[in-house]
């Protein structure tokens, strides 16, 4: 079966998406639910963390990531592009 | 009267809004996921800016007129008349350019897709002008001295035929086939009685 594309664009919302499930995510919880593999994960969180969508916190020496104010904005406006993308026939 | 004659123009110039304000937010959303690291959606962008221009100039253009038909300072409203051809081109163009974007852009992400689109699509655009042709041809017999109504019917029946083909390609009802099979023969054997039936 053919696999679905997943745009640039869809892995970062699903990645914010992950974050935002558990309030608090570690970097393995993230590759879990959002489904990517940690070598492509990687290079995405870097960019979300660089611009400030994403911060990291640590519990008890474990690394967490949280989105910020400003990463919730983008995963709202995301969420409404994208389905304005789908029901136009380019799925993001 | 004059509303009557006003009305359709009316309803364009709202739809054309409508489509102005659709057309302007997917451009800007396309530019938004272009800057967000979607470098191809520069083309839906540019695609949806193009057809923003066209409905742009559609409702300048007819409000213009409308307006001067109002004021009366002209006393025929001819939206189409020759003077004002290039308006209807520069649209046209521009919306060609729009869809024409937007289909090469969905190929392009779905690239399995190509053979089941390109084929079809020249396969219906190749029927639908062949029906545009008869159509002229038609017009062209029907003005002639000799006009033929054997020749007249065997050539509608023809187009039909196309254009029915056509329509079944993209619908895909299962009762096109058959319909365009029966006015094909009907046509043709219209036409094939010319010949035999010629002393």
């Amino acid at each position: 079966m053919r696999r679905k594309y997943r745009s640039h664009v869809g892995i970062l919302l699903d990645i914010l998406r992950a974050i935002d499930s558990e309030g608090r995510a570690t970097i393995s919880r993230i590759i879990l639910i959002a489904n990517i593999p940690y070598e492509r994960l990687k290079p995405y969180l870097e960019k979300l963390l660089r611009e400030g969508y994403i911060r990291e916190v640590f519990e008890s020496e474990k690394k967490l990531y949280e989105v910020t104010e400003k990463g919730y904005k983008l995963m709202h406006e995301l969420q409404m592009i994208k389905r304005v993308f789908d029901r136009l026939g380019f799925p993001l | 009267m004059t509303f009557l004659v006003l009305l359709p123009w009316l309803i364009i110039i709202l739809a054309d809004i409508l489509g102005l304000i659709f057309a302007s937010g997917i451009t800007y959303l396309s530019l938004r996921l272009y800057r967000l690291g979607e470098r191809n959606f520069i083309i839906p962008a540019l695609s949806w800016f193009s057809y923003a221009i066209a409905l742009l100039i559609e409702i300048f253009y007819l409000s213009m007129i409308i307006s001067s038909y109002a004021l009366e300072e002209i006393i025929f409203f001819e939206p189409f008349a020759p003077q004002y051809q290039i308006f209807w081109l520069t649209s046209s163009l521009l919306s060609l350019i729009c869809f024409f974007g937007l289909l090469a852009f969905y190929i392009w992400r779905e690239k399995s897709a190509y053979f089941l689109i390109i084929i079809p699509l020249i396969k219906v655009s190749i029927d639908l002008a062949i029906f545009l042709i008869l159509a002229v041809l038609i017009g062209i017999l029907m003005k002639s001295e000799t006009r033929d109504k054997t020749a007249l019917i065997g050539f509608s029946m023809l187009a039909l035929s196309h254009v029915t083909i056509a329509l079944e390609k993209v619908f895909l009802t299962g009762y096109g086939l058959p319909i365009s099979s029966i006015l094909r023969f009907i046509g043709l054997y219209l036409l094939f009685r010319i010949i035999w039936k010629v002393e």
